[in-house]
């Protein structure tokens, strides 16, 4: 569930801000992957899915905009939607991480409000809104969240055919709306009157709607559709599942449940909340697969369930598992895969090998066969800490790489002396009183310092990739967290206590409580040593980091810190043909260009909040358009926006 | 004990006033423009105060012709750091316009403690 952002307390993140199928690939990108047909949708102009291209790989073929014109960008076109939330009324705060779509020569945009903006591409003018009417009230996240809406359309859309083309948009209360691309009007023949109640499907352990704030991935007429919920909270939840639904009527093709039936009256989610990606050639989707519930404490769960915290590939046609990779052994850090696979065609040692690229909470970056699951690259189960806890029966072993290199390292960064000295130790102390004992310390009741925790490595958004080079790049985070298990009894009066402010988390049901918090000074500061934040690029055909920089800056009380420490960073890069990476996802409300080759910033723009989302790029009569949703994360900065802003290059 | 002319320059004052002028009116525009960067932080409050403050003294000191010298040194000190707070302030909230108005505001501040006397008014120095 995308409740990682809501996990973080204010305090560590006012220090931490204070921290687009796939054949739409240009002529290029074409070749490169001609055995792969065009999924419908897609042409090099557009941005029609959620990452760019079914294949996840967040690449535009365009080259209008170069390294050597960037610093001419300049704002076309900006919406202020009006759906956004600080939190201070009755509505809670918003979390806007939509990443644009164009397509059908419109930019579609979905709003932390639940509302379907049109917009044109080229003057920012609305052409219509849809108001789904969703219930704006936290029910699974703390946050009023949205990443988007899809498209899909008619093998051969008939023009002025109602809902030939159609927009989909999902709901915190689990309404899947659809409506027609051109007017905004619902879709009749979908759902009921063009909402389809996917809680319908929750009859399982239901303790909360089946959340929809991830956009479903279209892949001809199928809805692959995933879900958010919360597992911070409760033992036994509703199980992980995906539903395979028809894009006309919404009827249910199939789903597919992660966990086993005779488990789910002892846990629950291991759902797909992030975006999935899909080989249209050999019609599988690759899913992104989380933790169970409780995240923390696994004694109930017994080992070998290979399909929690995994990539998982399934046949679209049928839903039938072809196979699963286990990334986290039963996983009791919260390290949810939790972004989709990137495809290619991986050229190495003279043979062509089709791979997928995982990025991970963990900071491991898995290449794997995507036929198989095999990895390319070595795996290796290495030993790690043993849980000292009564009943939890950790596991022994855990799978590690090594190359590329994690995009974190295996050990935490060490105490920062000056968040040390301002607090007059309390850093030092603090790491010595806490169980360190590397990658994989498992929550302890003494409490354990683990790093990376789950707000560290790389968040949903994942990475991008230029597939000529077959350079990825990944931008990530450092982040130190202090995981501590309570006894009921000592769950219990640490509530009464009034300490509820900094993640206190009940697991009801189950023997413990937890007690999570970002590794910070009385002062509200990191205590671990910047950089906080970076991006990296690296060669696939190797394995080898290309470069690694610090990446945005901290900002507290308006203040900037200096670069070199970076920021915690949320949303994802897009790369051009050029060879300029687009981004925001820093928390100093600024959205950058960047040199493929070097790291270097070529451009930067401030925009009214963090830009926590990935942007979309695309061509509008002749002219090359970078987009953002700056909406910020309420939960990271108090500053939020409603603001959609287009750059271009001056006629 | 001696006396000099307290011959500061008003035309110092006047520049530093006219800098502290600007640079409330660049901060009060940066808190409020949603795209600054800076709009609505408590870093952006404090150089809207210094500035102010800033303005008050440097119109005292260009408008005051019988000023006590405690008072002066005061205002003089007070002055300069002021500006090199608010400089350092602009600095790390990446306010160039304001990181320039105090640099104004610094040569106004040295055209009025070394500049051309015009009023004179004797006080006295050690």
């Amino acid at each position: 569930m995308p409740r990682t952002e809501a996990r973080l307390p204010r305090l560590a993140l006012s220090c931490l801000f204070a921290i687009a199928s796939s054949a739409g690939l240009a002529t290029a990108a074409r070749a490169q992957d001609a055995a792969n047909p065009a999924p419908l949708n897609d042409t090099a102009k557009n941005w029609s899915t959620f990452n760019g291209d079914l294949q996840a790989r967040k690449f535009s073929p365009l080259t209008q905009i170069t390294p050597e014109n960037v610093k001419d960008l300049k704002v076309a076109w900006k919406v202020h939607t009006g759906d956004m939330s600080d939190g201070s009324g009755t509505t809670p705060p918003s979390v806007w991480s939509a990443t644009p779509l164009f397509v059908n020569d419109t930019v579609y945009l979905g709003t932390p409000f639940y509302r379907i903006f049109a917009i044109e591409p080229d003057t920012g003018k609305v052409k219509w809104t849809y108001d789904s009417k969703g219930e704006l009230k936290a029910l699974t996240q703390p946050d009023l969240k949205n990443r988007g809406v899809a498209y899909w359309q008619a093998d051969a859309p008939v023009a002025g055919q109602a809902c030939d083309k159609r927009v989909y948009i999902g709901t915190m209360d689990a309404k899947l709306h659809a409506v027609d691309a051109d007017t905004g009007k619902p879709c009749a023949d979908f759902g009921k009157a063009g909402v389809l109640d996917v809680n319908a499907f929750n009859t399982t352990n239901a303790k909360w709607p089946l959340s929809l704030l991830q956009p479903p991935t279209v892949f001809k007429d199928y809805l692959l559709l995933g879900w958010a919920g919360k597992d911070w909270d409760q033992t036994v939840d509703s199980p992980g599942t995906i539903f395979a639904l028809d894009a006309r009527t919404g009827a249910l093709r199939w789903e597919f449940h992660s966990l086993p039936p005779e488990l789910i009256n002892k846990t629950g989610t291991a759902n797909v909340w992030a975006s999935m990606s899909v080989d249209p050639e050999r019609q599988i989707l690759y899913i992104p697969v989380s933790s169970p519930s409780p995240n923390f404490y696994g004694g109930d769960i017994p080992e070998g369930l290979e399909v929690i915290t995994s990539v998982t590939a399934l046949d679209i046609p049928t839903g039938k598992m072809l196979w699963s990779r286990q990334l986290v052994h039963h996983d009791i850090w919260d390290l949810d895969t939790n972004a989709a696979p990137t495809l290619f065609d991986l050229e190495k040692d003279g043979k062509t090998i089709p791979a997928l690229i995982q990025t991970s909470k963990q900071g491991f970056l898995y290449i794997l066969d995507r036929t198989t699951g095999e990895p390319i690259y070595p795996m290796e189960e290495r030993p790690v800490p043993k849980s000292t806890v009564p009943g939890e029966h950790s596991a022994p072993t855990q799978p590690f790489v090594d190359l590329p290199k994690p995009v974190v390292p295996d050990k935490w960064p060490g105490v920062y002396d000056l968040a040390d000295w301002a607090s007059f130790g309390y850093c030092s102390r603090t790491a010595k009183s806490l169980v360190d004992e590397g990658r994989f310390t498992p929550p302890s009741l003494q409490g354990s310092l683990v790093y990376p925790g789950t707000i560290g490595g790389t968040e949903w958004g994942g990475g991008a990739l230029d597939p000529r080079s077959q350079t990825f790049v990944v931008n990530s985070s450092s982040a130190v967290q202090t995981y501590q298990l309570l006894t009921r009894a000592d769950y219990e009066k640490a509530v009464s206590g009034g300490s509820e402010t900094g993640g206190l988390f009940p697991q009801t049901g189950g023997p413990y409580g937890m007690n999570l918090n970002t590794f910070l000074n009385p002062l509200g500061m990191p205590c671990w040593k910047p950089p906080y934040g970076t991006m990296a690029a690296y060669d696939l055909k190797t394995g080898a980091q290309l470069w690694n920089k610090p990446f945005g800056q901290i900002q507290k009380w308006g203040f900037y810190m200096p670069e070199s420490w970076g920021t915690i960073t949320i949303g994802a890069p897009v790369v051009t043909a050029t060879g300029v990476i687009f981004i925001g996802a820093s928390m100093d409300s600024r959205v950058r260009a960047i040199d493929l080759k070097t790291g270097e910033v070529l451009w930067k723009s401030l925009v009214e909040a963090p830009a926590v989302a990935m942007p979309a790029v695309y061509d509008y009569k002749g002219k090359q358009y970078v987009v953002f949703t700056v909406g910020g994360n309420s939960i990271l900065t108090p500053r939020v926006s409603d603001e959609i802003v287009a750059f271009a290059l001056p006629n | 004990m001696s006396t000099r002319s307290a011959s500061l320059s008003t035309s110092g004052a006047w520049l530093m006033a006219l800098a502290a002028l600007a640079g409330l009116a660049v901060s009060i525009a940066n808190y409020f423009n949603r795209d600054s960067g800076i709009a609505g932080e408590p870093g952006t409050l404090l150089v809207i105060a210094s500035t102010a403050i800033m303005l008050v003294a440097a119109l005292i000191l260009a408008r005051a012709s019988r000023l006590g010298g405690f008072l002066r040194g005061f205002l003089v000190i007070g002055c300069l750091v002021d500006i090199f707070g608010t400089g350092f302030a602009a600095y790390l909230l990446e306010s160039q316009a304001l990181l320039w108005l105090m640099v104004a505001g610094l040569v106004g501040w040295l055209l009025h403690v070394f500049g051309p006397a015009r009023d004179l008014k004797a006080i006295p120095t050690s």
